[in-house]
């Protein structure tokens, strides 16, 4: 294995970590990015804390990034999944 | 995810079917567990699998569930985030993913599982997918897709509708014109790509000659070459 950087050095933000996560990728490393865990799917409350912390940072209310709009309708597209089934 | 409300050019129209029930049955492999675990199983994927006229089984969703012996719940978080974007897609308003994807995450789980009821139901719904994905219904299936595919790339130069050789945009397409994929190639090519007019060029028979030793084979590197090659 590589002794790589820390991911984070890789981008300029996090916001703009979290938009290239969103619009860019998929799976275990989107979700690992996006700190995406199992317990989310399974508390609505764990999963709203989630969403908060995230739309505050790419909404393009408070973020001026062109793709912001996009990831936010990405980040909404996986909320909306994640409380399907949460308690 | 694909979607089947994009509209699409392939000439592979993607319907899916009922599994028909007579597959082959998988080994049990673990005779403690109870018959009714296993029959959950069968019935899941007997009444929610579904296969393509590509030849390929998908899962619903919907199935995950009992597939891989989850809450919905977790089965949600399984399928949104272990499954690649590229191998669902959704038909009908409903999100299935690609036999195979499902296939290699149940074998991974099985081997991961430390309970041996939940390894032995996991390989058994594992085996189930591979069994559906051979039966003779799927390949049937795959022989006419096959049969299509033979039919259609003769027609895709024509289809694609454009009379110039697509890497100057100028040159009329003359004698031995041909329609070259740029779809990628893997060891699975999607029935949907080959068949598809939009995903290729009509070259004359010298760009066509030259962009195969190029090895020119997706639309990236395509379209780098086209830009190299109208500079000089």
């Amino acid at each position: 294995m590589i002794d790589a950087p820390p991911i984070d050095s890789y981008f300029k933000s996090i916001e703009e970590k979290m938009i290239f996560s969103l619009i860019y990728l998929d799976g275990p490393i989107r979700a690992e990015l996006l700190q995406i865990k199992q317990e989310l799917y399974e508390s609505r409350k764990k999963a709203k804390g989630w969403y908060s912390r995230a739309v505050k940072k790419i909404h393009p209310d408070h973020c001026n990034h062109p793709l912001a709009s996009e990831a936010t309708a990405k980040l909404n597209d996986i909320y909306k999944r994640m409380i399907e089934h949460a308690e | 995810m694909r979607s089947d409300k994009e509209e699409s050019k392939s000439k592979l129209p993607v319907i899916l079917k009922d599994v028909d029930p007579n597959y082959k049955k998988p080994e049990r492999r673990n005779d403690l567990v109870s018959s009714e675990k296993y029959e959950a199983v069968d019935s899941t994927a007997e009444s929610s699998i579904k296969i393509a006229t590509t030849g390929v089984a998908q899962v619903p969703e919907s199935a995950f569930s009992k597939l891989f012996q989850l809450t919905p719940a977790k089965a949600a978080y399984v399928f949104e985030n272990q499954i690649p974007d590229s191998a669902k897609r959704n038909v009908g308003g409903i999100d299935y993913a690609h036999s195979s994807a499902v296939v290699g995450l149940l074998d991974k789980k099985s081997q991961e599982v430390r309970h041996a009821d939940t390894q032995a139901l996991l390989q058994y719904a594992r085996d189930t997918i591979l069994s559906i994905s051979d039966s003779p219904q799927a390949q049937d299936l795959r022989r006419k897709c096959d049969t299509l595919t033979a039919r259609v790339l003769p027609t895709l130069r024509r289809a694609r509708g454009v009379n110039v050789d697509e890497l100057d945009d100028v040159t009329p397409l003359g004698p031995g014109a041909a329609f070259h994929h740029l779809n990628p190639k893997e060891i699975h090519t999607d029935p949907e790509d080959v068949v598809n007019p939009e995903k290729g060029r009509n070259l004359n028979p010298d760009s066509h000659k030259e962009v195969h030793k190029k090895q020119i084979n997706d639309e990236q590197q395509f379209q780098n070459y086209k830009e190299e090659n109208n500079k000089n």
